[in-house]
């Protein structure tokens, strides 16, 4: 291989699979190289992949020579971002050495082979589907920060997206609360719903905020790929049943409650800090007002009054501040309705008007 | 490398070549049997035979193939103690294998994990593979290579299929060495003997450091044979204090001169009781054997064995202090001696 490529273009190149290259020595140290290879004459193709996510763009270079080589990404990178604005010109060695050249300045790097690399899943011909890239990155934003942190759980430990009727929908759970978004005229074909990991879903939204209007997203049978301008982001699948989420959604909670979102974040703030290591909050619903109370701590007590449309009998219902406070900061429509039955049962946040995002939460005993 | 090149092990392969032909491969194997008599070799070939993409699986050509020869098979993972640890700790069980077992294949048509050396996987590690060896996606092999089926827990082994590597005999085991030393073996059967018939061993070692080995534990075992008059207990114990010297490698040194005590203590039965029934592994040591067993009776070298197995599992597994084993080693085979004979 010898190729020419731009100084900016390399470094811009480098830099989109840094954050996908594995960076301690694992099993397979191939995983801390990038691939380069050429394509055709005015191309190269870069691939990173930990064989959780894969990253593969296409940049503008100067072919001379065809080929590929694989060479350590993180050392790459940190040679590239010192050089100056020039040409680079990449040439293979006799026995995988590469050697970089700029200006007056030569480097050597160790290869190892490129069939040794692991194979990254081809978009190939197949239909795609398209989203525009603000939207799915709401979504993903909407949905992401409710996923488990636990790692032995490996069904929450993603977003679960599928679409029905013309509706894309994404949902996550951790156990104690669950966040839903649906967006519908977004027909897109998940073959009954994939599980997206929380590693792939942060380099995605990292993408998306760069991307151009759209994502085509590629179903595979191992893999889902999303595909940005001349960036391709490939994420394996988790194999298993997301939760049975529609059952845990309430349908019979008649009590709904509007509050101001701003309002009731800052009051929610300031009483959760005198709250116990289990974070719990009281929510006690009254006439007409609605009582945070925190007690039962070492630290000390609070409570902060506020008005309510709440009309019917008392309702006290401890939930995680925690857990409340992750969505209001979410929600960007200044109302919200509070949908609760009683004081065992699950409640409802979504925001007061539109539809299309449904926050479910688990109540603490109080 | 296909089946053929497993030599002695018909019935295993059969059952694994059966599984392929009927689609029917398990989701967990258990491969046991002694040291060196193919296990990983076969878990190599059937992980090749599954992942091929040629027309003849394992055809040895395909990427898939040439992959896993190389070790660099995204699918095909190996997991073995960390390097300077003995266990397999739930931590790793969890990252190689659990949290990769939920993901679909990368490039391959399954996934598949071998587990070398399963029998250094913790308990605990184990519980936490129990509901992946229960529940398995349909795309993942598990495949537990062990020398030491009691080892593992009952609740693994009842989840896994179960295949038995036998011992080789003399003629498979030079068959064996002559295809993989080539003529870089030299005798192969003087090599056979010293390895006391462990192809693992006898491909991994120098012929000349088991021959020094062998030597030392001939000396050792003279010793203690000697009569009360002439038998000088403090040579005895220099001398097994003397294989637990040094730094560094000092455990595995003693093991593996426990093993060739071992050894030679099974050939000295083996001629005295089952002479021509059985085959001694040092059949070049025949006489001077034969010469030694005149000083024990069956029992005390049964005895004898005995209390070396324990010294072997004191020191392997238990942490005792080398040193202080081989001595108490030295007594407790001195009063062996001349028991029931």
């Amino acid at each position: 291989m010898d190729i020419v490529i731009q100084r900016n273009t390399l470094h811009r190149a480098l830099q989109s699979v840094q954050g996908v290259v594995e960076s301690r020595s694992s099993a397979m140290p191939i995983l801390q190289n990038v691939l380069i290879s050429a394509e055709g004459k005015n191309q190269v193709r870069l691939l990173a992949t930990n064989l959780d996510i894969g990253l593969q763009g296409l940049f503008e270079a100067k072919v001379k020579e065809g080929g590929s080589v694989t060479l350590n990404a993180r050392k790459m990178f940190d040679v590239v971002r010192e050089l100056p604005d020039a040409d680079v010109n990449l040439i293979e060695e006799d026995g995988q050495w590469i050697r970089m050249e700029c200006g007056q300045s030569s480097f050597r790097f160790p290869g190892l082979p490129p069939s040794d690399f692991p194979s990254i899943p081809d978009t190939g011909k197949e239909k795609s589907q398209s989203v525009p890239s603000k939207v799915l990155a709401e979504m993903i934003r909407k949905t992401m920060f409710a996923i488990s942190q636990d790692e032995t759980r490996y069904t929450y430990n993603g977003v679960y997206m599928e679409s029905e009727d013309e509706t894309l929908r994404l949902v996550a759970t951790d156990g104690h609360r669950l966040a839903m978004v649906e967006r519908s005229g977004l027909g897109a074909d998940f073959n009954g719903g994939v599980i997206i990991h929380k590693k792939a879903l942060g380099e995605l939204v990292k993408l998306l905020s760069e991307s151009a209007d759209s994502v085509e997203i590629f179903m595979q049978k191992n893999h889902v790929i999303f595909r940005m301008g001349a960036i391709e982001l490939s994420a394996r699948l988790i194999d298993g049943d997301f939760p049975k989420y529609k059952q845990v959604i309430p349908q019979d909670n008649q009590h709904h409650i509007l509050a101001d979102r701003d309002g009731l974040m800052r009051a929610l703030r300031r009483v959760s800090l005198l709250s116990n290591e289990t974070r719990m909050v009281k929510f006690v619903f009254q006439k007409g007002q609605l009582t945070l109370m925190t007690n039962g701590s070492d630290v000390g007590e609070a409570h902060e009054v506020m008005e309510s449309n709440y009309s019917g009998d008392e309702l006290i219902i401890g939930f995680n501040s925690r857990y409340c406070l992750d969505v209001l900061n979410i929600i960007e429509e200044p109302d919200i309705c509070f949908a609760l039955k009683d004081s065992l049962s699950p409640g409802v946040i979504s925001p007061s008007e539109g539809e299309g995002y449904i926050y479910v939460i688990m109540p603490m005993r109080v | 490398m296909d089946w053929e090149f497993l030599k002695g092990q018909d019935a295993a392969v059969a059952s694994l070549r059966r599984d392929l032909a009927s689609d029917r491969v398990a989701n967990a194997y258990i491969f046991h049997g002694p040291e060196g008599v193919g296990k990983s070799t076969a878990a190599l070939i059937f992980a090749k035979a599954l992942q091929c993409g040629g027309e003849a699986p394992p055809c040895g050509e395909c990427p898939a193939c040439l992959k896993i020869d190389r070790g660099v098979h995204p699918d095909v993972i190996h997991v073995s103690p960390p390097e300077g640890r003995k266990s397999i700790g739930v931590e790793h069980i969890r990252e190689a294998v659990i949290g990769r077992a939920v993901q679909r294949p990368q490039e391959g048509n399954r996934q598949i994990f071998v587990i070398d050396e399963a029998h250094a996987v913790t308990i605990g590690a184990f519980n936490a593979l129990l509901k992946t060896l229960e529940e398995p996606s349909y795309d993942t092999v598990i495949i537990l290579i062990t020398q030491n089926l009691h080892a593992l827990p009952p609740t693994v082994v009842s989840r896994c299929r179960r295949l038995l590597f036998r011992s080789l005999n003399r003629d498979e085991q030079r068959a064996v060495l002559a295809a993989s030393l080539g003529g870089a073996g030299g005798d192969l059967d003087q090599l056979i003997s010293l390895s006391l018939g462990r192809l693992g061993t006898a491909l991994g070692n120098d012929p000349e450091v088991l021959a020094g080995r062998r030597e030392a534990a001939l000396g050792f075992l003279e010793g203690l044979a000697a009569p009360p008059g002439k038998a000088d207990i403090i040579d005895l114990l220099s001398l097994a204090a003397s294989q637990g010297s040094g730094s560094g490698a000092v455990r595995a040194e003693v093991l593996r001169f426990l093993e060739m005590l071992l050894g030679l203590l099974r050939d000295i039965l083996v001629l005295k009781v089952a002479a021509g029934d059985l085959e001694p592994w040092n059949t070049d040591l025949d006489e001077v054997l034969r010469e030694l067993g005149r000083r024990w009776g069956a029992p005390g070298l049964i005895q004898a064995m005995d209390r070396v197995e324990t010294a072997v599992r004191d020191v392997g597994e238990i942490n005792t202090n080398p040193s202080l084993t081989l001595e108490s080693l030295v007594i407790g085979l001195r009063g062996t001696v001349g028991a029931g004979s």
